[in-house]
Formats: C-alpha cells, structure tokens, sequence
C-alpha cells in the first residue's frame, strides 16, 4: 500500500468515517507492513491525548467524577438491598417467627403418621409460600430521587437510558430502570436531569448490578 | 478494634480520595494506551474507568514497589482481551480485522510507560508551528467534537478539503513529535 492510500484509511479511521471494507484492507497493510502498525498506534495515541486535553467533556476532573460515580453506582446498591432487607426483617418480626416455627416443627415430631403426613405436606408448601412472599415483599420499593440518564447527565456510559440517583448519608447511590415504552417516551426528561422523580417498582438482582421494575411512577413529571 | 459505621465510611472515603491521586496521575497515559490498542473513541474513557475500578478492587494484590503503571496496563489489555472474545455485536473496540492485525503485532513497545505530559508538550509546541487556519481547524475539531460537514460550514472550506487539511495536519505533528521525542515513545 503506498503512503497516500494509507493515510487516507488512517484518517478516516481517526474521523470515524472507515466503513468495514476500508479497514480490511487496512488490516492487510498492518500485517503486510509492522512498521504501519507502529505509526497507527502513534497516531491513536496522539489524537486520543490531545482530544482529553481539548475535549471540556473529557478532562481529568470529568474523568475521575465519571469514575467515583461509577464506583459508588456499583458499591451502593447492594447497600440498599441490604438495607431493604433488615427493614422487611423488623417489619416481619423475625425472632418471634422462628421461635414459634421451631415449637412447630418438635410437636409435629411427636404427632402421630397419620398427622405428620398432610401437616408436612403444609409445611414445605407454606415454605414455598412463604419464599415467594417474602421475595415478592423485599423486593417491592418506593425510591424517591432524581431522574438521570447515565450517559448525557452522568457520563458513566453510552447507553440513553433511566436511572434514579438518591442521596442518601450524604452519598449518591445510582439505580438503573429496567426499560419499559413508558420510561423510553420519557428518555429526554431523564437526559435533562438531574429532575425530580418517584418511582415505585421492584428491585432485580443481577450477577453485576441491581435495577429496578418499574410498576408504577408515583410522582410523575411536570410536562 | 472495630471501627464504628461512620468511621467505615469514613476510612472508604479516604482510601476512594488516596486512590484517586493515582487515578489523575496515570488516566492520561492509561487512556492514550486503551485507544492505541484497539478501544473505539467513544469506548476509550468507558473501558479505561473500568481497568481502575478493577485496579481499586485489587490493589491488595499489587506488590509494593511494583510498577503501578504497568500493572495498571496489564488490567487495560485483559479488559481489551476480553472484549476480543466477546465478539458482541457492540464491542467497545474497533474493527475486529483492525484489531487482530493491531494485537498480531509485537505490542511490547506500546507496554512502557506513555509520557503523556512530555508528549502534550511536545504536540503543543508543533502545533504552534502550525498555520493559524490549520490551528483552528484542528482546535474546533477536538474542543467541540465536530465532523468534517460542519467544519467545512463554519470555515467556509468543503468537507473534503476539511478532511485533507486534517490529514496533512496530523502527519505534520506526529512527524514534529517524532523528531523532538525520538523513537523512546509507544
């Protein structure tokens, strides 16, 4: 490949502009020639220092802001849920539950067959009942806050989508929603926050972050 | 002793602000090194923020008196790596053919430590060399994230002459850079 052609593929890779077949044939150059490879690295590495120090979105302090809210968005809701939890705890009353279950379980013991079948039967489906009560329970919140979207408010990320951030012992804690046509109708009120929201929904656990289901927004925006 | 809730939170606070002083001595270099291996732009600050949530999570396993920079690198390339395998239909990274001929190269001369600062200098200063039209054209470009049309508008110039303005601007300050800095660099 001679040099025109070069820079030419590498300029329009540094304005986005290279379509798949362009950066096929600049792969092939890569490979034909190590010392392009070099030079492409070079100029990554040049535009992307020079965008961070020209870019206001891209400073240092935009960065290390990013990166706290990221570390707290990440950290606090296991926080919450934790917090959620012992709350359904006092609410149910624990000790007095397991006390009365443990009588419970000796005096089936003791019962004859004839009642220690149908009365264990009960029990495991009650167990199961209970569960899912008790899931269904914990997982129901209301949180009040402020509308965020963790790519133009943020800046956590890429993806337009809603978030609530709360304060609360004088720290944010970050909750992304789990999309519905509702909230996706209401994107441009969450990338114009931080603005006043309360939602009531279902919190979700997953291996990496917690969301919530919204069933409900309680306090809707002023159009 | 056992520290009280307050003093947990405030000990995290103070481990998060000790934490960051390395966060803005490094993020520079860490980003300048993310991109040069294969990370799109808009995905650059994404995937560098990563490596140092990973790094803040692990730094019980960084050995004292290592090379923090480095570490920090190796966490950045396991990230990339990782990103490779995924083949997501929205990687954070370039073309895959782009990246594979990236990483099938010797990257060992990209694992050093990036002197952003001394670079930031050095491209500052051959930008001041520059024509004050190719100054500008390249202080909007990067200050306001603006495409070639637009630019073009603004001064007046067709797109295409935009983009050929760029690509001499930028083969004229990587060549300057080059010669100040020598081959000691990425």
């Amino acid at each position: 490949m001679n040099d025109a052609r070069f820079e030419e593929l590498l300029d329009r890779l540094l304005e986005n502009e290279l379509s798949d077949a362009d950066g096929d044939e600049l792969a092939n150059a890569l490979r034909a020639e190590p010392g392009r490879g070099r030079e492409l690295r070079r100029h990554l590495a040049l535009w992307e220092l020079w965008s961070q120090q020209h870019a206001p979105e891209r400073s240092v302090e935009a960065f290390c802001a990013s990166w706290r809210e990221r570390l707290r968005a990440e950290e606090e809701p296991d926080g919450f849920l934790a917090a959620v939890r012992s709350r359904i705890a006092l609410d149910a009353g624990d000790g007095g539950t397991q006390i009365s279950l443990r009588e419970w379980w000796r005096a089936l013991w003791r019962a004859p067959r004839a009642v220690w079948l149908p009365a264990a039967t009960m029990t495991v489906l009650a167990v199961f009942f209970g569960v899912w009560l008790a899931h269904r329970a914990e997982a129901m919140v209301t949180i009040q806050g402020e509308a965020v979207c963790p790519a133009c408010v943020l800046h956590i990320g890429h993806e337009h989508v809603a978030a609530i951030r709360t304060q609360e012992g004088g720290s944010a804690r970050v909750y992304f929603l789990a999309p519905t046509p509702e909230l996706a109708s209401m994107q441009p009120y969450f990338c114009s926050g931080p603005n006043p929201i309360t939602i009531e929904g279902r919190l979700v656990v997953e291996a990496d972050r917690t969301t919530v289901s919204v069933n409900r927004i309680v306090a809707p925006p002023v159009p | 002793m056992e520290l009280s809730h307050s003093e947990m939170v405030k000990s995290e606070d103070h481990a998060i602000a000790r934490f960051e002083t390395l966060v803005r001595e490094h993020q520079a270099g860490l980003r300048a090194y993310v991109r040069a291996i294969g990370a799109q732009d808009a995905w650059v600050d994404d995937l560098a923020q990563e490596a140092f949530l990973v790094a803040y999570r692990r730094l019980g396993d960084f050995e004292a008196h290592a090379d923090f920079g480095r570490w920090l690198r190796g966490i950045a390339r396991n990230l990339v790596l990782n990103e490779r395998r995924k083949h997501a239909r929205r990687s954070r990274l370039l073309q895959e053919s782009l990246v594979d001929a990236l990483w099938s190269q010797d990257l060992a001369g990209a694992e050093g430590e990036m002197p952003a600062e001394q670079i930031l200098r050095t491209m500052a200063t051959c930008v001041g060399d520059l024509p004050v039209r190719s100054r500008e054209l390249l202080a909007r470009r990067y200050a306001e994230s603006i495409d070639s049309e637009s630019l073009g508008r603004f001064f007046r110039m067709s797109a295409a002459a935009v983009r050929q303005t760029l690509a001499r601007t930028r083969q004229a300050v990587r060549r300057c850079v080059e010669e100040k800095l020598g081959e000691a660099w990425l």
